[in-house]
């Protein structure tokens, strides 16, 4: 167990945390909105995810790019990641709709059991892996290389010494004052002022700047404080993580206004609360499911685009390991909550990149269930669940 | 859970067919006898199983042209996986004609799959499962290649010459843990670090963080060539790994592997037991090339020895399974240069390893190293 690699190489275990995690609660947010509006856990949602990947694969095979070679140029690379992306996203959420109406609307129609949708829900997930196994000869299907992976930016090493923590303790007290100031609650700006000075120094965007403690050289105590703790090596932040940072923050943003200002937002609010009192007001649920289903299958294809883009690769069982971690993630925000979905997802991709760098790759998932039993024990609906329970969704 | 779930219904399924169709084994066959091959012709190892399958058809072509008893050949796709290999297996046992099989391709469907065979006293002569544990497993095992307890200090030896600090990534399945083992051990001075990867996985991006921590100018991954693309693609991409050597066995030695890392395959220290086909056996390569229209692959060779050894068998009258396995314990059999004879063991008695690399999007033969 060596714990010096977090420090070590916080910043680039922290961006490939949130690369990961973006990913994840873009099918994550799949799970959580069928729940929500039917109770039902859709277990065929990451091989919805899967056909968005098997798409955008389809899509970039007919422009015959090689591609690794010459990264393409930046307008050429966005108007066609726009194409693929919107196609993989339509394509995933028709197949959505397409899997409730063949998988669950007859069961539901009938009042069959949950049971009854949720061995439906497995069944739907087997037969569509098992397709795109036959399609694909389960082979490894390339992504061919379109945006640079050169650095974009780096984020330069640093040595971190008693005395630069002092001085980040220092920092924070003059910004703990403006942002009081600025009518922040107190211990907000507590954090705030510290994250901030801390941010500023150990982000190097300071990178020539070498504060020493002044004394004689001799001081054993001087010594100390000017000598590095730990030494952080330098991160390399590329263009596709700041693409997948950015595109799942518009995403997520978009996603919120959709839900919280919109009728068809209403709509699904109102059904995940009371379903009969929502049939009663004269809400259309079978339209709602269907389009719950539809926005779940839509947000997947975006996600399986940024995956493409990211990995590069894609095979008929890709779906498998990103939807357990996606359906873990929801139910650890709490499932059937969409802001629980989504900092559940940032929790697990940031935890399991440290974990895995810590302890290693293949502990990674022992660690993450034993929290995600903990969690539940103490509180069964997840870690949002409860808090936002009145306002579902 | 789906895993678990097909796993369950797959062992279940292959208890009850074990016991069904056992008996039935040792009825008389009524036409030639047959001999299968086991190993993966769809999925994503398919590659190096279709230029093992296309090696023993080859043999079995050329010999019937002049035998008075013709072989007919078949295949079970097991897909590499040694959750299907015990299945097919019994449905090999169970097939009276069948006389011996060519295969397991890798480490772990034969390891699944000997014990099936054993109870159909089948033999079994595998021209590229190189895990030690396959080492006296069976009296009907054989195999053409030398072990993994050969390549890993080969591959360890490598990683020393190059004067490097490394790191040893794993796969978790028997033949990458296994190998990597070995070369830990064997290399116990210069590794600076470890770590063990699911096959199957994409991110690779933590393990490239301890990779960079530690400081290492070389890495050993122990596994199979579709996750180590990625994985070479993931340490070419970052700044500060773009330049360690990457050292892997023969599980990554194929030409898949070019095809998916692209230009980050390129000087890859590779090891295998299978020997350069167009430089032992030139006239042999050419032939493959005109039957099946493609250019041989690592172990094609060693599949169409594994092959003509069995022949040879049928050949001086070994037509029943269990006489043709007495006469493999004793055989010496001459074959494109190499002497094959087996050991008690079942490992071969003649073992050669060599190591090989990628320059220009080929797979290049570097040197014999045993």
């Amino acid at each position: 167990m060596d714990f010096s690699i977090i420090f070590s190489d916080f910043w680039s275990l922290t961006i490939d945390g949130f690369v990961v995690g973006a990913i994840i609660a873009l099918v994550s947010l799949g799970y959580t909105l069928v729940y929500g509006v039917l109770r039902l856990i859709n277990f065929a949602h990451s091989e919805i995810f899967m056909i968005g990947t098997m798409t955008c694969y389809i899509v970039i095979q007919q422009f015959g790019f090689t591609g690794y070679e010459d990264p393409l140029p930046l307008w050429k690379f966005a108007s066609l990641f726009i194409l693929f992306g919107l196609t993989a996203a339509i394509v995933s959420g028709v197949a959505a709709v397409l899997l409730e109406i063949v998988a669950y609307r007859r069961l539901r129609v009938l009042g069959a059991s949950r049971l009854s949708s949720l061995i439906s829900a497995i069944g739907a997930s087997f037969f569509l892996v098992e397709v795109a196994r036959k399609l694909s000869d389960s082979k490894n299907l390339d992504f061919p290389r379109l945006i640079s992976k050169e650095p974009f930016l780096t984020l330069t090493g640093y040595d971190l010494t008693p005395a630069k923590i002092l001085l980040v303790l220092v920092a924070s007290i003059p910004l703990f004052f403006i942002f009081r100031a600025l009518k922040m609650k107190a211990i907000i700006a507590v954090i705030s002022s510290f994250v901030t000075s801390a941010v500023v120094i150990t982000l190097g965007v300071l990178p020539n700047f070498n504060f020493t403690l002044p004394g004689s050289k001799s001081s054993s105590i001087v010594k100390w404080f000017n000598d590095p703790l730990v030494t952080s090596s330098d991160a390399y932040v590329t263009a596709d993580r700041i693409l997948v940072m950015i595109g799942a923050g518009v995403i997520f943003f978009i996603l919120n206004r959709v839900i919280n200002h919109t009728k068809l937002g209403l709509g699904i609010r109102a059904v995940s609360q009371d379903e009969r009192t929502s049939i009663l007001m004269g809400v259309n649920v079978n339209r709602i499911i269907s389009y719950t289903f539809l926005l779940g299958g839509v947000l997947a294809g975006l996600g399986s685009a940024f995956y493409m883009v990211f990995y590069e690769t894609t095979k008929a069982n890709v779906g498998f390991l990103i939807g357990i971690s996606a359906f873990t993630a929801a139910v650890l925000g709490g499932i059937g909550n969409v802001k629980g979905a989504l900092y559940g997802s940032f929790a697990l991709g940031l935890f399991q990149q440290y974990t895995s760098a810590v302890l290693g790759y293949n502990w990674k998932d022992v660690v993450t269930f034993v929290i995600l039993v903990f969690v539940l024990l103490v509180k069964p609906t997840g870690l949002f669940g409860e808090a936002l329970q009145k306002a579902r969704v | 859970m789906k895993k678990i779930i097909s796993l369950a219904a797959a062992s279940v399924m292959v208890a009850g067919v074990t016991v069904a169709v056992a008996p039935s084994a040792f009825a008389t066959c009524a036409g030639n006898p047959k001999i299968y091959f086991q190993g993966a012709q769809t999925g994503p190892y398919a590659e190096t199983g279709i230029n093992e399958a296309n090696g023993v058809i080859l043999a079995i072509e050329k010999y019937n042209k002049t035998a008075k008893v013709k072989v007919d050949y078949d295949v079970i796709d097991t897909q590499a996986s040694g959750a299907q290999s015990p299945a097919l297996a019994s449905k090999v046992v169970a097939d009276e004609c069948a006389i011996a099989v060519v295969g397991g391709m890798y480490s772990g469907e034969t390891l699944a799959a000997v014990p099936i065979y054993e109870g159909g006293k089948v033999p079994v002569v595998s021209p590229s499962a190189t895990n030690p544990a396959l080492t006296n497993k069976s009296p009907y095992f054989h195999r053409v290649v030398g072990s993994d307890l050969v390549q890993g200090p080969a591959l360890a030896q490598i990683a020393v010459s190059l004067k490097s600090k490394l790191f040893v990534v794993d796969d978790a399945t028997p033949y990458g843990k296994g190998l990597a083992t070995i070369v830990k051990k064997n290399a116990s001075k210069i590794v600076v670090g470890t770590d063990g990867v699911t096959e199957g996985t994409t991110n690779f991006s933590s393990v490239v963080a301890k990779v960079k921590a530690s400081k290492a100018t070389a890495v050993f991954y122990g596994g199979y060539y579709p996750e180590a693309a990625i994985f070479i693609k993931a340490l070419r991409d970052n700044p500060a790994t773009s330049k360690v050597a990457f050292i892997a066995g023969d599980g990554v030695l194929d030409g898949e592997y070019i095809k998916l890392a692209k230009k980050n395959a390129e000087g890859s220290y590779l090891t295998a037991p299978g020997q350069p086909m167009d430089k032992v056996a030139p006239a042999l390569a050419k032939e493959y090339k005109t039957r099946f229209g493609r250019v041989h692959g690592l172990y094609t060779l060693e599949a169409y020895n594994a092959a003509y050894v069995l022949l040879q068998g049928i050949k001086a009258g070994k037509t029943e399974r269990d006489a043709l396995n007495t006469w493999l314990s004793e055989a010496v059999v001459n074959v494109n240069g190499t002497k094959i004879s087996f050991s008690a063991t079942g490992d071969p008695d003649n073992i050669v390893m060599n190591q090989y690399t990628i320059k220009n999007g080929q797979m290049v033969w570097v040197k014999r190293l045993s």
